[in-house]
């Protein structure tokens, strides 16, 4: 339990680190801070304490809420698998007002800062570090209370028989972020003119519609994914070249995210991430895996195993 | 939403697509709102004929289940009266069809209804 509460508390820490020293320092910095160095090791931009203060302390109390949440969810038996990258994030957000600070302690004037390398390195080294240390932690934890899934599940499909399951499946944010993200990048390219910009603002929100929503078919020809609103692009595994399929519990923080990934650490496996749980994994006879989040998926895998027994 | 149909059963496919799909909705596996697969997708994949799926499509339209408007598919328009009376009106088939099976006569099996509700 005491590790657990250390899990939990560590990031109020890490904001009290960043907050004591800003404050017992505030009367030796210049205002602006340099906030941002060149590749040649210049000052070439500027930012007031204050905002810079608020948008580090607002980026760690976001980390902190999204870990108590995955607390709050999951209960106390449970991993905490977002843990290594809140404690990661946390790190690095104070690690980098602390390297601010050090810059410009004792300055006259914000031009004349110099990054200190060795700060910039050690935040590297401990955001990499806490990391580990969170994981670590957090390890005795079972990430699933799941044991044993039902070995190759089944729907009791008769000879002669046909079947179709299909599900739609909405990521609840994903296009309200792809809304913000559009709509914010191209706002920001009509105000500085940058048509860049605007291009790139126009492709993240197509992406990220396109994950935002898919449409998953079982049938006689094997799995189809349509993507996106307009169904469009559509993904096949074809019926023989699945073994097997089977019913597991997915968690966006454990295979890398949100969205078509590739799995971290299980070569050839593939992950599409609509939301977190309930979710089907196909095993190809080469061996490569699909995951994907989809409900009713005890179903969608019997179907697959009945079909591809056939 | 899991559909099933076998062409060696004496209940012609259409009746069968519709039976499915009404069982969906009645236990809540498609919500209200939700839309269904393109009558050709759904064709393709049970390999019958499209007009088949319209059918059994038009049968759920006329029970008040869902709505087919051009462009935007089939719809579930079901609250949860239609999907509570689709529960019950599941059980009836299975109470005639039993009743058939044991040799009752379908005015007992309603005057059987009538004592019930005493």
């Amino acid at each position: 339990m005491l590790k657990r509460r250390i899990v939990l508390a560590a990031p109020g820490l890490a904001l009290l680190a960043v907050l004591v020293p800003t404050l017992l320092l505030a009367d030796r910095l210049p205002d602006p801070l340099a906030s941002h160095w060149s590749f040649s090791g210049e000052a070439d931009s500027s930012m007031g304490l204050t905002p810079l203060t608020a948008f580090v302390a607002v980026a760690v109390s976001a980390a902190w809420a999204l870990l108590v949440r995955q607390a709050v969810a999951r209960g106390s038996e449970l991993r905490l698998t977002v843990a290594p990258w809140v404690w990661g994030a946390v790190t690095f957000a104070a690690g980098l007002q602390l390297t601010t600070l050090a810059a410009n302690v004792d300055v006259a004037d914000w031009r004349a800062a110099e990054l200190p390398a060795w700060a910039l390195v050690a935040t590297f080294a401990a955001t990499a570090l806490a990391a580990v240390a969170a994981h670590l932690l957090e390890r005795e934890h079972p990430v699933s209370l799941v044991t044993a899934s039902v070995q190759r599940p089944t729907v009791g499909l008769r000879s002669g028989e046909r079947a179709v399951w299909s599900a739609r499946v909405q990521g609840r944010w994903a296009l309200a972020g792809a809304a913000v993200i559009g709509v914010g990048l191209i706002a920001a390219a009509l105000a500085s003119g940058n048509w860049w910009l605007a291009a790139i603002g126009a492709l993240a929100a197509l992406a990220a519609a396109t994950v935002s929503e898919i449409v998953a078919t079982v049938d006689q020809r094997g799995l189809t994914i349509a993507y996106g609103p307009l169904g469009w692009p559509r993904q096949h595994v074809p019926l023989e070249d699945i073994a097997e399929a089977e019913q597991i519990d997915i968690d966006p923080w454990r295979v890398g995210g949100w969205g078509v990934r590739k799995v971290p650490r299980r070569p050839g496996a593939t992950a599409v991430v609509i939301r977190a749980g309930e979710g089907i994994q196909v095993r190809r006879r080469d061996g490569r895996d699909l995951l994907v989040t989809v409900p009713d998926a005890g179903t969608a895998a019997g179907l697959l195993n009945d079909l591809s027994a056939r | 939403m899991l559909l099933r149909v076998d062409p060696s059963l004496s209940v012609s496919l259409h009746e069968q697509i519709a039976d499915g799909l009404k069982e969906a909705i009645a236990a809540g596996r498609v919500s209200d709102g939700e839309r269904l697969p393109a009558a050709r997708d759904l064709a393709t994949s049970l390999d019958v004929n499209v007009h088949t799926v319209l059918r059994a499509y038009a049968d759920l339209r006329d029970a008040g289940l869902i709505e087919l408007r051009r462009g935007r598919g089939a719809v579930v328009r079901a609250g949860d009266l239609a999907r509570r009376r689709l529960t019950v009106a599941k059980l009836a088939r299975e109470l005639v069809a039993e009743g058939r099976a044991q040799g009752i006569s379908d005015t007992e099996i309603i005057a059987l209804v009538k004592e019930a509700q005493c």
